[in-house]
């Protein structure tokens, strides 16, 4: 199965891995914002994901809207979708299920990614919902030696990892992020200086909304937006934000999310389409075992001692 | 009438999925998405051997069965040292690996699969219709609900759910809990291979698309509403959520393409608004058959001669290893740091049979440490602990628990959703029905050691004076109770060496007495008893000899009265002035 | 010998003076059906400095907790400054001017010092307000500006204790509820704390209610101790009485 190629080849691979990547690590760090201060695993994360893609193509094919207005729209509209979420749903599920929490809001987590998609095309229509690109950023070829990639790639990476910056920047500078990392770490402590959890749920919600809506902006534009978009890219979030540790830099998130987009890229040289598929979540296999291992047999497979944090330091 | 046993199959088969689900979810606590990529596993070796190589179907529903349990045996070994979250995550790649390594093997047939199956035949029929499928669907499902039901009422399912609930306080009684999950993983993954193999022939043809991880959730789903940890619930939410579309498709008529629209967005609404409403499920653990039964009995004033009181004999349990006054426990050298923290700091020490040691000091000087040190569950960096003679530093919890010594928590960690009973009787060791090859294969034998685990369960209960509380649920007890309840559970074990954690703590005046009162009655029987607490009054009354720690150090020992009069003491647990 | 007071019935001439800040009457709670307080009573006034005192299991955590709304009592009253705060949540309290410090996890251990401060003063908006309290605090602790933008994990025991009570003073609090301040710590730096929360109390007319195993070093700076046992109180005294007891055995 290995196919020769040449480095240009090759090269050409680990650049759109990159492009990718870029993509995943956006995502990871979208859905893994959530897991990490809130505690839910909020599979419906792939609806707002659509509902962002899908509606500003939407709106703006559709509606006199122009195309800004139409993302504003959409990522708004995709906020919206999240708090429903947390306030309609998670909230009187976690009150009434006790012990069962966590699983009870997965299962309705996954209702709603099987209903509001359904909804949705019903009301738009078949058609629509099966594709409408977005036409904004053009996709002009460009070339750097034999390697291709587009305007329209250029510009996708660069927003995107200026979006995972400003949210590195976000959480680590300002008072909103400052608070975020406080109900993470310590929701103890944060009650005790009087931050408000249930609000910052909420702001996080809407973060990782906009978040998730720009990265499918762009798969909307380089593709089509469709009411089923999110289910792929829920996977890789799901693979990046543990892969690379809930609660971590958004950087160390995003250079995880690339690093697996490049290796996925890289496999091309060697392997059929098909398989490619496998290697992420054969990589997220190997980890698992790996970090199973280490538990197992510390001794045999610990690299570093691990950071130990005295009496008083907060923990989740 | 085709139509009926159409969907008659098809609940057959999500029965089978979902009660085998049940099992692994509801009853071991295990939270696995990769239910159907089992069928999966199943389906395709079965469809592969029965197109390529001519197989017939019995054989190929057993080898594709086989081949399911044992992925899910190699697969579970990784999720029983990670954590929950991560087992989920687990299961998840696993799934998406599985449908992906089929889906690229082109002797599977890619993404298309595998079409013309040759009709399944069994026992020389041929199953051609819809209805003489189901004759074979029913009575492997009927034979996959007993295979299951006979699990978890065994005393192995009686193991599960106590690890569903509290897995260190199962650990802490003596179970091999890694025995107990990979086995159940293995078992109902091999019943999903089942369930994967009956689709597969059913429809003639297999396809990855089939056994994808919205198919597993669905599968979770049918648990969830249908009601964990209740086995005809989950055949009651397998038929719900089977019918549920065809039902939809009669009642709803718009046009063909809004119509499997509505169906589907109503499916995902009615899932969000079960769990809203009913989370635990339709039906609740509690409710079954059994229950129900001896609720009409007790209506109707039927004596209850199970708990009838028990022999005499309630004083002679377990065999006394050790004379009074010899040494029952011994500990040298114990070391232990985290980090720059010394907890235990070379620390010695001798606990005998027929007394009560008691172990004190100020918050943090690391006494529920050296529990934890004895009873192995954190190995210590050096030092040796001998428990009557044998050397037990590097002995596994649950052996130590069965060899001798076993303790209490301070948080108590009953399991509240069992009955008194059983919270009790699992505590009691080497049950032959505990072992999955006994369940089925030497009944006789595991129904009389049942009997004989009941009495002296209940003669335990007696001791404590909660006999009378046999069938009630441990959550609703209170607090003292529960201690009291736990105590029971500790001296099934038929341990010698009792380790206690604030056996007095959190109750109020009259339930400390009741507890003095039988820790002292153990010490009369030969037992011996360690006793971590802060209420010095309770040490006074009750501890022959008492153990002062510091920092991880044992820097005094004697009677209470002679510790007190130590000024030094004094000013390490008051503060110095 | 003080003799024992019922408790904290009737006990107003045995207090700080003026009107009590907080006043506690006959409070009950507990943990699902898990009863844990039993009638218990206390107050505290203005700049009055009152320990908690007893055993392991007592209830004096849960009392700290029923106080400041983390535990909903499942009966009696809390008054705070007049009002009833018996079913106040605990981020409503923390308007109000109280604030409750944990025994164990008491900072934000992944953010730097400063950060924890700042999150501190979460509710305020006045800059010149969270400067100058910054700037207490650091007087009082040094260390905390020297190792400003350390990791707050990555501090030893007693200095996080002193973050802790920093992020506390950071709030502007009238009334700080401590859970075992002295945990873990040395004797000297044990001394040190004390100390500091004494001053603030003279300084600013603090009133701290500090629940605390370690007797003899808290007699020193408190006004008036009650003491636990078994989810009631069983003892009120004025500090001077306690510190002429021969022994603290019986108490516990």
């Amino acid at each position: 199965m290995v196919v020769v190629a040449s480095i240009s080849g090759f090269i050409q691979y680990v650049v759109d891995g990159f492009i990718n990547g870029s993509a995943y690590g956006l995502v990871g760090l979208s859905f893994g914002l959530i897991v990490a201060v809130t505690g839910r695993f909020h599979f419906a994360w792939a609806t707002a994901y659509a509902l962002a893609g899908f509606f500003a193509a939407y709106i703006a094919n559709h509606t006199g809207l122009p195309v800004v207005p139409s993302i504003i729209v959409a990522l708004i509209g995709a906020a919206v979708f999240n708090c429903l979420c947390e306030v309609a749903v998670y909230r009187p599920v976690q009150s009434r299920a006790g012990a069962q929490a966590l699983l009870a809001i997965f299962v309705a987590s996954f209702g709603l990614t099987i209903a509001v998609p359904n909804i949705i095309t019903w009301i738009v229509g078949n058609n629509s919902a099966g594709g409408e690109t977005l036409t904004w950023i053009h996709s002009h070829p460009l070339h750097v030696g034999k390697v291709t990639f587009t305007v329209l790639d250029v510009v996708q990476v660069a927003t995107l990892w200026a979006c995972g910056v400003a949210t590195w920047a976000l959480l680590r500078f300002s008072a909103l992020g400052r608070r975020i990392r406080a109900v993470q770490v310590n929701p103890g402590m944060a009650e005790a200086v009087g931050i408000d959890s249930g609000n910052t749920y909420l702001i996080v919600f809407v973060i990782s909304a906009v978040l998730g809506g720009v990265a499918a902006l762009f798969t909307s534009m380089q593709f089509t937006g469709t009411v089923s978009m999110g289910l792929t890219p829920v996977f890789y979030a799901f693979v990046v934000a543990f892969a690379a540790g809930l609660g971590r830099s958004p950087l160390r998130v995003m250079a995880v999310g690339a690093a697996i987009g490049i290796v996925e890229g890289a496999s091309a040289q060697v392997l059929n389409v098909q398989w490619q598929q496998v290697v992420v979540f054969g990589i997220l296999l190997i980890y698992l075992v790996f970090k199973a291992a280490r538990v197992w047999r510390p001794s045999l497979f610990q690299f570093r001692s691990p950071l130990r944090l005295p009496v008083g330091a907060g923990s989740r | 009438m085709q139509q009926f046993y159409d969907h008659a199959n098809v609940i057959a088969i999500f029965a089978i999925y979902a009660v085998s689900l049940n099992v692994l979810l509801g009853y071991a606590g295990q939270l696995s998405v990769a239910h159907a990529a089992f069928g999966a596993v199943g389906g395709y070796v079965a469809a592969y051997l029965g197109v390529n190589h001519g197989w017939s179907f019995i054989p190929g529903l057993l080898v594709g069965g086989a081949a399911a349990g044992l992925v899910g045996v190699l697969a579970s070994l990784p999720a029983m040292y990670l954590d929950v979250r991560f087992v989920i995550l687990l299961t998840l790649a696993l799934s998406t690996a599985i449908i992906a390594v089929v889906g690229a093997i082109p002797a599977l047939g890619g993404a298309t699969g595998l079409t013309s199956l040759p009709f399944p035949t069994a026992f020389g029929h041929t199953l051609a219709t819809p209805s003489q499928f189901f004759t074979f669907a029913l009575i492997l499902g009927l034979i996959v609900l007993a295979v299951c039901w006979r699990m978890v009422q065994s005393p192995f399912g009686r193991v599960l759910r106590s690890v569903r609930e509290d897995e260190i306080a199962a650990r802490g009684v003596g179970k091999n809990v890694v025995y107990y999950k990979v086995t159940v993983f293995g078992a109902t993954a091999a019943m999903a291979g089942l369930a994967g193999v009956l689709f597969a022939f059913y429809n003639a043809s297999i396809q990855p698309s089939s056994f994808d991880l919205s198919q597993s959730l669905e599968i979770i789903a049918m648990v969830v509403i249908g009601g964990t940890a209740n086995l005809l619930g989950s055949i009651l939410g397998a038929a719900i959520l089977v019918l549920l579309d065809p039902f939809l498709q009669d009642v709803v008529n718009f046009g063909p393409n809004t119509a499997g629209l509505v169906r589907l967005s109503i499916y995902g609404v009615l899932i969000v608004v079960f769990m809203m409403a009913l989370p635990q499920g339709l039906i609740r653990e509690r409710w079954t058959p059994e229950r129900l039964i001896g609720w009409v009995r007790r209506r109707r004033g039927a004596v209850e001669e199970e708990h009838a009181e028990p022999a005499p004999a309630a004083a002679g349990n377990g065999v006394v290893a050790t004379p009074d006054g010899s040494i029952a426990l011994e500990a040298t050298g114990l070391r232990k740091y985290f980090g720059g923290i010394r907890a235990a700091d070379d620390l010695s020490l001798q606990l005998r049979g027929g007394q009560i040691t008691g172990l004190i000091g100020p918050n943090g000087a690391g006494k529920t440490t050296v529990f934890n040190l004895l009873t192995r569950v954190i190995p210590p960096d050096a030092g040796t602990v001998t428990l009557a003679d044998q050397t037990v530093t590097d002995w596994t919890p649950n052996r130590i628990a069965t060899s001798g010594m076993s303790r209490s928590y301070q948080d108590v960690r009953v399991w509240g959703r069992m009955s008194v009973l059983e919270n009790v009787i699992i505590a009691i060791p080497h049950q032959p029905g505990e072992r999955l090859f006994n369940v089925f294969f030497r009944p006789l034998k595991v129904w009389r050691f049942e009997r004989e685990a009941r009495r002296r369960a209940l003669a335990h209960l007696s001791f404590v004076g909660l006999a009378d509380k046999a069938d009630a649920p441990a959550a609703s007890l209170p607090f003292g109770e529960q201690k009291l309840l736990a105590l029971a559970r500790l001296l099934a074990t038929e341990a010698d060496v009792l380790l206690l954690d604030e056996p007095a703590s959190g109750i109020d005046i009259d339930g400390v007495e009741r507890m003095l009162g039988l820790i002292q009655q153990l010490r009369e029987r030969g037992k011996c008893v360690c006793i971590v607490e802060h209420n010095l009054h309770v040490v006074e009354r009750l501890a022959d000899r008492v153990y002062f720690m510091e920092a991880g150090r044992i820097t005094a020992e004697g009677t209470m009265s002679e510790l007190m009069k130590q000024e030094r003491l004094s000013e390490v647990y008051f503060g110095s002035g | 010998m003080g003799a024992a007071e019922p408790a904290g019935v009737g006990a107003a001439a045995m207090d700080g003076g003026g009107p009590p800040l907080l006043e506690v009457a006959g409070l009950s709670a507990g943990y699902g059906r898990r009863p844990v307080l039993f009638d218990v009573g206390l107050r505290v006034s203005r700049g009055e400095i009152v320990a908690l005192f007893g055993h392991n299991g007592a209830g004096k955590t849960t009392t700290l907790n029923a106080i400041f709304g983390r535990v909903r009592p499942t009966g009696g009253k809390v008054t705070f400054g007049g009002s009833d705060i018996t079913r106040a949540k605990g981020i409503a309290n923390v308007h109000r001017g109280m604030t409750l410090i944990p025994a164990e996890h008491f900072v934000f251990g992944d953010l730097t010092v400063i950060d924890n401060l700042r999150l501190g003063a979460y509710g305020e908006r006045g800059r010149g307000t969270i400067d100058a309290r910054m700037q207490q605090v650091y007087e009082l602790f040094p260390i905390l500006a020297e190792r400003e933008k350390q990791l707050a994990g990555t501090m030893s025991g007693g200095q996080q204790r002193m973050l802790s009570i920093g992020i506390a003073l950071m709030t502007g609090p009238e009334l700080l509820l401590l859970d075992e301040p002295s945990l873990g710590l040395s004797p000297a730096l044990v001394q040190q704390m004390m100390e500091a929360i004494k001053r603030l109390s003279r300084e600013q007319s603090l009133s701290v209610l500090m629940v605390e195993q370690n007797v003899v070093q808290t007699l020193g700076v408190v006004d008036r101790a009650y003491f636990m046992r078994s989810g009631r109180i069983i003892l009120q005294e004025r500090a001077e009485e306690l510190r002429g007891r021969d022994s603290y055995w019986d108490l516990f």
